[in-house]
């Protein structure tokens, strides 16, 4: 009897210590559920060089070939027409790379060329002249500047990248310097660019977490949009609506540097053929501009270059791979950072959280739980980042709030921190200290912070 | 009614407590075995590199066919035990995780793919390709390090496919493999002593991070120890030969291949050995699921041993598709890339889809059988 009630109360301390354990489980799990980490089956944990090249981890075992079919055209290198690897022959005439892992190296994000050189390996400079409020071709270069040729036709004409530097200082005395670029042309093939042209440099974007960006609901958007600043708390943000080719309907655009484009196969098919002159079924015709002759003669890889089955491989790889977790969710620093972000305000246009709304080619991407960090909208971000050149509805000043997930990352995959649509900034730090317009506010409230509050900020930045 | 509920409590919590402590204890045996496997293999990967580079050296010495030939059959048998490693790859470990000093495993230094070759030497259409003929070009072994994957990631420059095609040249032929003259090696002309150069290079590399791989995993090894204090050993057991079969194997060096039907897409094009690569990678799943050595040793418990306890009949399915998988593989007809030239009903071709299917069904047995371990097996994550 004694033996037995000493049993029970020995089993009945453990069982009390079982429940505890059990609800202490339960409580972090809802602390995390407030905090609203990624869905675990869209998103991955990788700190490598392969931390943007994974799958969904919720992909069918059945897509996986369509998804590592496309990975293996996305890295291939294409050739002139005709080549004896018929499936990949069409490159250019004209073109800027001839894959295009080779600008989006492991799925990440490029850089602009080392000062004062040619060597554009992962950035383009994008042309054109405003015409009524919209975007003509330069009548020689058209919408951009190819700097490399199949053999036989001339290349349009190279570019180089010098910066002017510029001092900042914060609040607490210390200076930092940002470097402006300056773009100069040589070697052009057809003469001086028009007079008028405006030209605008783009690096590459990263290009994880497609498919649930796809995936977020227009409403979402909208509900952040504020575009007469009704609020007056001095950011306006408009959705970019365009006409979406794909599915001919109006649409919100949510890709590309000023939200161009509202479907992925549009994006992708007019990356192809600006960056590397491969036609596809939206884009018929030849990259080459009427004074362009010996562009125009060469013969093609077929009609269209990339078949509509390649197109759908590549699609599909756009869409599923999967964006990285963040890191050191317990971090005290990192919490810090977290709390400071949204404190100084940068959360009101680099939104963390949403929920994916229904995903039509791929359920996995459905109803997912997702912290990209932007809201897809176009904002005026001052007159130091306006370049001049306009696309649709964007004004040259607006920029679309670029998504921060992996930002943290890029040093480790790409093996550089260059940030920006023009790859200007030297570091996250310098990214934000550009900010102007309708996040001037936020960069001000950033200038003001104490060493070690702006260090948690970045600290948290690179979990992202 | 309370007392009730505490003897439930009670009994639930014994049964809890003493199950997970028996699956943790099988679980701990199991990465113990696991590891000493996994030490077993690297150390014959190690071995059998050096027996490589040493033919390498051999061959640079006195350039001659026969020389030649020894090094490319010492390529061969070092890539068949190499192959069999891929099973410890997909989870984080030593060979494509992070450590604890932030430092990133050898993987891609060693078995980068596709690999444009034009960016190592020439090739046919362009006798000045690579970086073999950019004389600006410092050989060493830190340069060939930066330049691996710099600008494109078909720009590998190191690794067994960089030898590969150092050594065979590029297959321009379905009958044969590549036919790289050994002229390409006799000193004394500035390209040829660059290729010395380079080839003597990127061997070397490659037997240094294998021999870093065999010290991570060996007994007090600090990879061996990350990985027996990790929080799911299981789970990396399985993920790593789930993600073989179900992803990598399957789709990213058969199906993809099959789908392109380009020759050149199969992964040792230069040496026209996939079928030995299909095989080795396959023969990792095997011995791991059934902890088996190079030469039909023990390392027990093994996989197979928890899930046959556990579930004998999942046992049964798995062994099953193991043995019919083995069967499509003896049946992809040689060499894979005239195989991949043939018609869609050919014997070949249809033995490699059977190959793909049944590798993904042996995937999603495996993700079961973690299931039933209650193991995380997540598939390329």
């Amino acid at each position: 009897m004694e033996r037995n009630n000493s049993g029970i109360i020995f089993n009945i301390n453990i069982a009390s210590y079982l429940l505890i354990i059990f609800f202490t489980f339960i409580s972090s799990a809802l602390s995390e559920e407030s905090s609203f980490t990624m869905d675990k089956e869209i998103s991955v944990k990788r700190e490598t060089r392969e931390a943007f090249s994974a799958p969904i981890p919720n992909l069918s075992l059945s897509k996986m070939r369509f998804f590592t079919g496309g990975r293996h055209l996305f890295r291939r290198s294409w050739t002139p027409a005709p080549s004896s690897v018929k499936s990949l022959d069409g490159l250019g005439p004209v073109f800027n790379r001839v894959s295009c892992s080779g600008c989006h190296v492991k799925d990440g994000r490029g850089s602009p060329p080392p000062e004062g050189t040619d060597k554009f390996r992962s950035m383009v400079i994008k042309l054109g002249i405003i015409d009524n409020n919209a975007l003509k071709p330069d009548p020689k270069y058209g919408f951009q500047l190819n700097d490399k040729s199949i053999l036989g036709v001339p290349y349009e004409g190279k570019a180089k990248i010098h910066y002017d530097s510029k001092t900042i200082a914060f609040k607490d005395g210390s200076i930092i310097k940002l470097a402006k670029p300056k773009y100069s042309f040589f070697s052009l093939s057809f003469g001086k660019l028009n007079k008028n042209t405006k030209f605008s440099g783009r690096v590459a974007p990263a290009v994880f977490g497609l498919g649930l960006i796809e995936a977020i609901k227009e409403q979402d958007l909208l509900q952040n949009a504020d575009p007469e600043d009704k609020n007056q708390d001095g950011i306006s943000g408009r959705a970019h609506k365009i006409i979406d080719i794909v599915t001919n309907t109006e649409k919100i655009g949510k890709f590309g540097w000023k939200a161009t484009r509202a479907s992925l196969l549009h994006h992708i098919s007019g990356a192809a053929f600006q960056d590397m002159g491969l036609t596809s079924s939206f884009f018929t015709k030849q990259n080459c501009m009427e004074i362009q002759i010996k562009c125009k003669e060469q013969i093609n890889g077929g009609t269209p270059e990339i078949s509509k089955k390649q197109m759908e491989r590549l699609l599909i790889y756009m869409q599923t791979l999967a964006p990285p977790k963040q890191r050191g969710l317990k971090n005290d620093a990192i919490i810090k950072g977290n709390n400071l972000f949204l404190k100084i305000g940068c959360s009101n246009c680099h939104t963390p959280v949403y929920k994916t709304g229904e995903h039509k080619g791929h359920p996995e991407l459905s109803n997912k739980i997702i912290k990209p960090y932007s809201d897809f909208l176009l904002h005026d971000m001052g007159p130091e980042l306006d370049d001049g050149l306009i696309e649709g509805a964007a004004l040259s000043s607006e920029w679309k709030t670029p998504p921060l997930w992996g930002i943290g990352l890029i040093k480790v995959v790409n093996r550089h921190t260059r940030f920006l649509h023009d790859g200007r900034a030297r570091s996250i730090e310098e990214a934000i200290l550009w900010h102007g317009g309708e996040a001037k506010a936020s960069r001000n409230n950033y200038l003001k912070l104490k060493q070690n509050e702006r260090n948690y900020i970045l600290k948290f930045l690179n979990s992202l | 009614m309370i007392k009730y509920i505490k003897i439930i409590a009670v009994l639930l919590s014994s049964i809890f407590l003493y199950h997970s402590n028996a699956n943790s204890e099988n679980t701990k045996q199991l990465a113990i075995s696991y590891s000493q496997l996994v030490s077993h293999y690297y150390k014959e990967t190690a071995i059998k590199t050096k027996a490589m580079n040493k033919a390498i050296n051999i061959f640079l010495k006195e350039p001659n066919d026969n020389n030649l030939t020894k090094a490319k059959d010492a390529w061969i048998e070092a890539r068949k035990v190499y192959g069999i490693t891929e099973a410890f790859r997909f989870y984080g470990g030593p060979i494509d995780g992070t450590n604890i000093y932030g430092e990133e495993g050898p993987e891609g230094l060693i078995n980068s793919w596709p690999l444009n070759e034009a960016y190592i030497d020439y090739v046919k259409g362009n006798k000045n390709a690579g970086i073999i003929n950019n004389l600006s070009y410092e050989i060493t072994k830190s340069t060939i390090i930066a330049s691996n994957q710099s600008d494109d990631d078909s720009d590998v420059s190191t690794g067994w496919h960089a030898i590969e095609f150092l050594l065979w040249g590029q297959d321009l032929s379905l009958e044969t493999a590549g036919l790289r003259p050994t002229s390409d090696y006799i000193s004394g002309n500035k390209i040829n002593d660059r290729r010395r150069e380079y080839l003597l290079k990127t061997s070397a590399l490659l037997m240094k991070h294998i021999d870093w791989l065999n010290s991570q995993w060996a007994e007090n090894g600090e990879g061996r120890k990350a990985f027996l204090s990790s929080q799911d050993p299981g789970g990396a057991i399985l993920t790593g030969i789930a993600t073989l079969a179900g992803f990598e194997l399957s789709a990213e060096r058969i199906a993809t291949a099959l789908d392109s039907g380009d020759p050149e897409d199969e992964h040792s094009c230069f040496s026209d050995q996939t079928h030995i690569d299909i095989r080795a990678n396959f023969n990792g799943i095997k011995n791991v699921y059934l902890g088996l050595g190079i030469n039909g040793e023990n390392f027990s418990p093994s996989a197979s041993n928890l899930i046959s306890n556990k579930n004998p009949t999942l046992h049964e399915k798995i062994m099953n598709t193991l043995n019919i998988t083995s069967n499509n593989i003896n049946n992809i007809t040689v060499p894979f890339d005239k195989m991949l030239s043939e018609t869609k009903n050919s014997n070949g071709r249809i033995a490699a889809e059977n190959t793909v299917s049944n590798l993904i069904v042996l995937a999603e047995n495996i993700m079961q059988a973690g299931k039933e371990l209650n193991w995380n097996v997540i598939i390329a994550e």
